[in-house]
């Protein structure tokens, strides 16, 4: 078994175990898709305005929606947020989704 | 009482706080802390500094230019040049009413956006010079 493979079964295990909220996109022709994410609701930050901002962000495989790309509202916890950035991490093994409540 | 230049803020402050769009969420250097999302659109007003020139020889009279910022600030998930826009327009449409009290006159505008986040705030600085007239020896009283 290759370093890649166990590497793929790790991050399939990780998010079988932490995944805690549906992620759902609704298209304007075709049926909702939906995958399951390991969602931070709360995360904050104070920015360089002196303003405390919030921070929704996700964790996901890519496999799990390849189609997702920036601007597309997902509705989390009947919650809609417009996605903002998809960053992929540890060489495109997960990515991590910032949202902005929309 | 309070410093002559604060009285100074605190005119442009009424001036903003008299507007619809951020209201009386008008904040000055006595809230130095965090501004949650929830209160926003909003503004601060901090005095920057105050060069001060001596009007007549051998008296403590003095004419102080006092810079001073006002930072809009704003949460739009699209559209943030107009929300901004706005917020600004509103208020430097207040602030530089006639009659303008101590010759208030607008000096830079700049403009702001962050990437952190949401990235979904943004914020509109205008910065402006006021002109006014104290006693060294009596500085929480403003003479003109």
């Amino acid at each position: 078994m290759s370093f890649a493979d166990v590497e793929a079964r790790a991050n399939a295990s990780v998010f079988k175990t932490l995944t805690n909220a549906t992620a759902t996109y609704t298209p304007a022709v075709g049926d909702p898709v939906s995958f399951g994410v390991v969602f931070d609701p709360a995360g904050a930050i104070i920015d360089d305005f002196g303003t405390v901002a919030q921070q929704p962000r996700f964790a996901m495989q890519p496999a799990a929606f390849t189609a997702l790309e920036e601007g597309m509202v997902l509705a989390i916890r009947s919650v809609d947020y417009q996605v903002r950035s998809v960053v992929p991490l540890d060489e495109g093994g997960w990515q991590r989704v910032t949202l902005a409540r929309a | 009482m309070t410093l002559a230049a604060d009285q100074v803020v605190d005119a442009v402050v009424a001036r903003l706080a008299a507007t619809a769009i951020a209201g009386a969420r008008v904040f000055t250097d006595d809230r130095p802390w965090p501004i949650p999302e929830s209160q926003l659109p909003a503004w601060r007003v901090t005095a920057l500094n105050e060069p001060v020139d001596s009007l007549y020889v051998d008296q403590g009279v003095s004419e102080h230019t006092l810079s001073i910022s006002c930072r809009g600030i704003v949460r739009a998930v699209d559209g943030m040049r107009a929300a901004r826009g706005a917020l600004a327009a509103e208020g430097m449409a207040s602030v530089f009413a006639v009659p303008v009290p101590h010759q208030f006159q607008l000096s830079e505008i700049d403009y702001q956006i962050t990437s952190e986040g949401e990235a979904a705030v943004g914020a509109i600085t205008f910065t402006l010079t006021a002109k006014f007239a104290a006693d060294q020896a009596a500085p929480e009283t403003l003479l003109v």
